[in-house]
């Protein structure tokens, strides 16, 4: 038996695109594989996208029925996993807009908090030495994200917690490489005057 | 080893932790981050951001909770994969129209664009139709003599200067041929009985048939009187008379149909002699050429005498 470590990224593409035409020919076995594969990553992404668990899970098989329904056109031009990633930031994007037009309420947006403190990068400030990484940190951050508007903080999650390239960012997104550097740029900023503002 | 300024490293601070610089690119900022206190706190910033992120991931916190529904999402989805492929095209048919309430809205947008389209065509066909009077209508006849539009004269070729004839068209050139009448005018014969005679200007068109009919002149004579009403149903009869005429017609001297102006006169006359009964003459008269007598002119009705047929000299 091969020692799974040892395996090369061009025997992971074969086995990518064998499970792919597995699926397309209507195995069940290969749905139940690719879903095992892919669903701690989907649901992941749709929690820190929607913050809802219950609505995470929906939103993942939503997601799964999707890749399953639109396999056949998939055409293998990104990796799988960044082809589902795309699905995912899709349809959270549409029940971020449904949600919204639902629930107009008073958020404060961070880039309106940005416009009336400044361009933290410009002033040369730095957070204390006194904040340190803890659980209060990690709870007002993601308080903060949550305020960023939806591509920002989409892109910082992709980037920070799911840990991809840009070039894997820009393809879920739907966007240049260009763009997404500026929606990581423009979102940390927002981060650290968040993180400022709260502890001067 | 290249060193950089704080502008410099300042603009690559967040490719530099993400390691989306190029090689050079990466330790000349590495470099100048060691000696940089305020751009090494930066990076340290955002890396207190990343690990902030990653460290409380709402994930983690609902993992406990929502751990045997992700590991169930398999088995949902493949359920929901069967049911789907499961379902009766019927009932995929009636899922289409579940949501209703788009029908009213969407029927009335097709009535509009229909009526649009109608009305869209409806102008088109009238604005396609040439008015009798419009330039183009006569500069179309102009340029087809011979047509409906245009007809020609027998008498065309008194009216070209002969040191311009050769340039004419042999058409216009004169030569034309008579209409002939065909049939026996048999169509006259339910006309009323009343002395009168009757001037009305036609067109013989290529077809044969009386186009374009006018009454010139009307002169009723004789004893009787006549009311107006009768005399009116007399000129429709007679114009339904006329119209029902046909003819061979005219012909250039290479044999093409040309349409010709036509006058008729058309005299009833009682003939008072030994026998009891009056007899009608009708004569539609064709204006030919100087010298010509048109063939069949002068129409025999049965059970009458003819009367004698009567020329008129060629009008314009």
């Amino acid at each position: 038996m091969k020692n799974a470590s040892a395996i090369g990224w061009s025997e992971v593409a074969t086995a990518e695109a064998a499970l792919i035409e597995r699926c397309t020919a209507g195995d069940e076995s290969a749905y139940a594989d690719l879903v095992s594969a892919h669903q701690r990553m989907v649901y992941t992404l749709a929690v820190h996208l929607l913050r809802d668990p219950e609505e995470a899970l929906d939103l993942s098989q939503e997601v799964f029925l999707r890749v399953f329904r639109t396999l056949p056109s998939f055409g293998g031009r990104s990796a799988l996993k960044t082809w589902i990633y795309r699905i995912v930031v899709n349809q959270a994007r549409n029940r971020q807009r449904w949600w919204r037009r639902r629930h107009r309420s008073s958020q404060v947006s961070l880039d309106d908090h940005l416009q009336r403190f400044g361009d933290l990068e410009s002033t040369g400030e730095v957070l204390p030495d006194r904040l340190l990484a803890g659980k209060e940190t990690s709870r007002l951050i993601w308080q903060a994200l949550d305020r960023l508007p939806f591509d920002q903080r989409t892109a910082l999650i992709l980037r920070e917690v799911d840990g991809l390239r840009y070039d894997e960012i820009a393809y879920s997104l739907g966007v240049a490489i260009g763009t997404v550097k500026s929606r990581l740029t423009r979102a940390r900023q927002a981060l650290r005057a968040e993180l400022l503002g709260l502890h001067p | 080893m290249t060193y950089v300024g704080c502008n410099y490293a300042r603009e690559r601070l967040e490719g530099f932790l993400d390691a989306e610089l190029s090689v050079e690119e990466q330790i000349a900022v590495e470099s100048h981050v060691r000696w940089c206190r305020t751009c090494a706190a930066r990076i340290e910033d955002l890396q207190l951001i990343g690990m902030s992120l990653r460290s409380g991931s709402p994930a983690l916190h609902a993992e406990g909770d929502v751990e045997p529904a992700v590991s169930a999402l398999s088995s949902r989805v493949l359920l929901r994969l069967r049911a789907e492929q499961e379902e009766a095209f019927g009932v995929r048919f009636r899922d289409l129209f579940a949501d209703m309430h788009l029908l009213w809205p969407a029927l009335g947008a097709t009535l509009a664009v229909a009526m649009c389209a109608g009305l869209a065509l409806g102008v088109l066909r009238r604005a396609s139709v040439e008015l009798p009077e419009s330039l183009a209508t006569r500069l179309e006849a102009m340029a087809n003599p011979g047509s409906e539009l245009n007809p020609l004269s027998p008498d065309n070729r008194a009216r070209v200067d002969p040191y311009f004839a050769k340039y004419v068209d042999s058409d216009r050139a004169g030569g034309i041929s008579m209409p002939r009448v065909l049939g026996d005018g048999g169509v006259f014969e339910s006309i009323a009985r009343q002395d009168a005679m009757f001037t009305m200007n036609t067109v013989v068109n290529r077809e044969g048939r009386i186009a374009n009919v006018a009454l010139i002149k009307t002169e009723r004579t004789g004893t009787g009187t006549v009311s107006g009403a009768r005399a009116n149903d007399v000129e429709a009869l007679l114009f339904d008379a006329v119209r029902q005429s046909r003819f061979a017609p005219a012909l250039t001297p290479v044999g093409r149909a040309v349409a010709v102006n036509m006058v008729w006169l058309i005299v009833m006359t009682t003939v008072q002699t030994p026998a009891p009964a009056g007899s009608v003459g009708i004569a539609p008269l064709v204006t030919p050429a100087k010298g010509t007598q048109p063939a069949g002119a002068g129409v025999a009705l049965p059970g009458t005498r003819r009367a004698p047929p009567r020329v008129l000299s060629p009008t314009a």
